[in-house]
């Protein structure tokens, strides 16, 4: 690694220049990271992404349903939940894509079921042992020993999608940013002495891991110790969990430690506050200020350190909701939603058309795009593995990136 | 088609050099009974060694009687059932069938760690450990009892025959429901419940043809969970003839899981498990090598003989073995306190267990976990350190009454160089280099309590990861 001397100096020099003295003669790592937000609950896609001009969307939603003039609009047709304003920006900018009509096929509408299907990528998951990102995180981890290739940020346990068989992927509790790679234990003298020991000749295969695992976890931790450093630019972010999650993320990015997927939620896990079956508006409203406001802010956080176009983030929801109210100014549990995408390099705008108001499979939307094609182009196009073998089969990637 | 899950993990590739060490490896030398000699001789290291492997190390009494006893008569010791174990047994399945029916994961993953850390019979948790990572099932959610009560299973089956054991286990309702047992149906044998049976548990992926997996489902087919409880129902059973492995004949489950057990291929592929288990992972042993531990389980000898063979080897007792593998998580946490002899930090270490990726209540695959450098990468590792300084620091959040001044005073070790010598013997698998030791003795000189400071310095070597 580079001189401590200059790490020591972090706060006051450049971003780029630091991460230039970090890696010393070293090429600037390019890897791209992968972002999946999990809202757990089944958000009601139909008042997130509204298509305000369809005469259906009022009829469907008599006491739910939100004022066109109050939207951010996309086009002429749709707009996007009025306290969505920050994706709104980002949108204009042409770091947002959404996704209209993801699901697939027989989507359950039971929300473990379905949870685990978007989690597994596998329609019917019974039986199956892994999440799709935890074998993304298998084959990545081939590659990136001794880095750890994955990341689960939050407080609730690990949520399956990130399962892997081999790899060990760690989970880090909101807030505890300070104790990865060791944290203040690195500081002990028996840490630093364990940590600068070289792998030797006569060292068998595991303890030559040991010694490289050790040494990368310190540089790691050396990284990010020096950008939380006191005088370091924090970036400003909203006071919600979500944000302090991904507040987290920007800063691992930033300290380039080999994670390439990073997992975090919202919502609460289980049946989360998404699932609004009464008097859904003033929470809805609440949860999708707290997201677009933290993915604002996660994005503005980036682009400042010119990091966003290395970055995306996905959304996604176990299902969407019923496309009429159910009476007690709430939605119950439906099919398609849309996702969204937030990075500073992909296709921004509207991706396939807002699933028909009218022609319902049992009262919710139909989705028309399968979950695995987003998932394919994820894989292939964004992270450069191939999908086949983590998918199953192949599917057609959407061009989003 | 569904994602391919069961293809991995598969063991890490081992490194060339590692490989061709053991190519050369008489087998006939490899397997016959350890001898002390003046190249390998019996002592505080081998011992430690073996307390280590076949449980989950020792405490300086347990060391001092091993040495004095000699590694043939101490494994006999380690493969019999001690006086206190029924006791111990007894009271402990109360409290962990309370813990399961609380549906409480860190409780029943609590209650184990105890067992671990208390068991007087050391040698039969660490096989059943090996076969919770064999027949890895998840519980589902909100469901340890059926968890609780695999496990024992797989306990009172640990020392048995391969084929009595896996026929328990093919008996279990737990493996039934959570393999997907319950849509195998005559008119639609379901092959994903079949699968694992053949890849995962015996014959390998080579012999999991689709006509393998077919007749093996319909041989199951007829089995149906009542009230927790399996039950055959003869109509429901498919009862034209099947073909398996070469062998015709109308078989049913029973027929069928035995005629895989018994299996060479399935024999193998054991002996190679065990071999990464109780030998080494820093190489995959060559079939010749392994073949006399493969005929001896394809012969149905019990698991108490097989594994007795191995642990009272030339092989084992070789360098081809010290210090070749990597501790789980819960070999290092478990190992470093019972070795002091301090209280366990069960709910912090349960807690931390699922972090550092050994969740007993949910291993990640039907393989269980791929173990070896796959336990390590650079968050993992700094929080097994990390753990490991928090659990000998002394006073504090996670303190257990670790005091190693005390400790070695009881054992007789008064001046400071004999209480390091006997940290270093108790605690570290192998010599350490040079360097190391310099700067062990530093950390005690500089430090107003030196031995705590040695201890610490110990836990975070590379070394003390290593077993």
């Amino acid at each position: 690694m580079g001189s401590p001397l200059l790490l020591s100096l972090a706060p006051s020099v450049p971003w780029l220049l630091l991460r230039a003295a970090a890696r010393g003669a070293e090429a600037p790592r390019q890897d791209r990271v992968l972002v999946v937000l999990q809202l757990s609950g089944g958000n009601d896609g139909l008042n997130t992404v509204i298509p305000f001009e369809d005469d259906a969307y009022a009829r469907l939603r008599p006491t739910l349903r939100l004022k066109p003039a109050e939207l951010h609009k996309l086009d002429s047709q749709l707009g996007l939940h009025p306290r969505m304003g920050a994706f709104g920006r980002l949108f204009q900018q042409g770091q947002l894509a959404v996704v209209q009509g993801v699901g697939c096929p027989d989507q359950n509408r039971d929300h473990e079921r379905a949870m685990l299907a978007w989690q597994t990528a596998a329609p019917q998951p019974d039986g199956v042992a892994t999440g799709w990102l935890g074998r993304a995180t298998d084959h990545l981890w081939e590659t990136s020993r001794p880095s750890a290739p994955a990341l689960f940020v939050g407080d609730i346990p690990q949520p399956f999608g990130i399962n892997a068989a081999r790899a060990v992927v760690p989970s880090l509790r909101r807030g505890q940013e300070a104790v990865l790679f060791g944290g203040e234990a690195g500081s002990h003298g028996a840490f630093q002495d364990a940590t600068s020991t070289v792998p030797g000749a006569g060292d068998n295969s595991m303890l030559r891991h040991i010694k490289v695992t050790l040494g990368e976890g310190q540089r790691s931790r050396a990284r990010l110790q020096a950008l939380a450093g006191p005088g370091s630019t924090r970036a400003s972010y909203p006071a919600f969990g979500l944000a302090e999650d991904l507040r987290t993320i920007a800063n691992l990015i930033r300290a380039e430690v080999g994670i390439r997927i990073f997992y975090v939620e919202m919502g609460g896990g289980g049946i989360g506050g998404f699932d609004n079956h009464a008097n859904q508006i003033g929470n809805h409203c609440a949860l999708l200020g707290q997201l677009s406001e933290s993915v604002g802010a996660f994005a503005a956080d980036l682009s400042r350190d010119r990091l966003f176009d290395r970055v995306l983030l996905m959304t996604f929801s176990e299902f969407g909701r019923t496309a009429a109210e159910n009476g007690r100014r709430g939605t119950d549990h439906g099919v398609a939603g849309p996702v969204f995408l937030a990075g500073g390099s992909l296709r921004g705008g509207i991706h396939g058309a807002h699933p028909s108001l009218t022609d319902l499979d049992a009262g919710a939307l139909k989705h028309h795009t399968d979950f695995r094609s987003l998932y394919a182009a994820m894989l292939e196009d964004w992270l450069q593995v191939p999908s086949k073998p983590i998918l199953g089969r192949q599917f057609p990637g959407l061009k989003v990136v | 088609m569904r994602p391919d899950d069961h293809s991995a993990p598969q063991p890490a590739r081992p490194t060339p050099e590692a490989q061709s060490g053991l190519s050369g490896v008489d087998p006939g030398w490899a397997w016959a009974p350890y001898e002390p000699s003046p190249a390998i001789p019996w002592g505080v290291a081998p011992a430690a060694h073996l307390l280590r492997r076949a449980g989950f190390g020792a405490t300086w009494q347990e060391l001092e009687a091993a040495r004095t006893r000699g590694p043939q008569a101490t494994i006999d010791d380690l493969l019999r059932e001690p006086q206190s174990y029924a006791g111990f047994a007894r009271e402990f399945e109360v409290q962990e069938s309370a813990a399961a029916r609380s549906g409480d994961g860190t409780a029943f993953v609590t209650w184990w760690l105890r067992r671990l850390h208390q068991s007087p019979w050391p040698l039969l948790e660490k096989l059943t450990l090996f076969w919770h990572g064999y027949f890895a099932v998840r519980a589902p959610a909100g469901e340890l009892r059926l968890m609780q009560e695999h496990v024992q299973l797989l306990r009172k089956h640990a020392f048995a025959t391969f084929p009595a054991l896996i026929g328990a286990v093919a008996a279990d309702p737990q493996m039934y429901t959570a393999l997907g047992g319950d849509q195998n149906r005559r008119s639609r044998p379901n092959l994903p419940f079949a699968r694992p049976w053949l890849e995962d548990f015996t014959i390998g992926a080579e012999g999991a043809t689709a006509s393998a997996l077919t007749n093996l489902a319909r041989a199951w087919t007829g089995w149906f969970v009542y009230g927790g409880k399996l039950r055959f129902i003869e109509r429901e059973h498919d009862p034209e003839s099947k073909s398996l492995l070469g062998h015709e004949g109308n078989f049913g489950r029973d027929d069928a899981i035995r005629l895989l057990a018994e299996d060479p291929a399935t024999a193998r592929n054991l002996a190679q498990r065990l071999f990464r288990a109780f030998v080494s992972e820093s190489a995959s042993a060559p079939a010749a090598l392994l073949a006399p531990i493969a005929e001896r389980i394809a012969r149905q000898e019990p698991m108490v003989d097989v594994l007795g063979t191995i642990l009272r080897s030339n092989l084992f007792f070789s360098g081809h073995a010290f210090g070749q593998r990597i501790k789980s998580p819960v070999e290092l946490t478990v190992g470093l306190v019972r070795s002091l002899e301090g209280g366990m930090p069960t709910s912090r270490v349960a807690g931390e267990l699922a972090n550092l990726g050994q969740r007993l209540d949910a291993p990640p695959t039907m393989r269980g976990w791929a173990g070896g450098t796959d336990w390590l990468n650079s968050i993992t590792l700094a929080a097994r350190l990390k753990l490991c300084l928090e659990i000998v620091r002394g006073p504090g959040q996670y303190s257990v009454g670790l005091d190693p001044a005390k400790v070695a005073a009881r054992h007789g070790f008064n001046s400071p160089d004999t209480q390091a010598r006997f940290l270093l013997d108790l605690l570290v698998a192998g010599p350490l280099p040079e360097s190391a030791i310099r700067s062990l003795n530093e950390a005690g000189a500089t430090s107003p309590r030196p031995l705590r400071s040695l201890l610490e310095t110990i836990v975070a070597r590379p070394e003390f990861q290593l077993q």
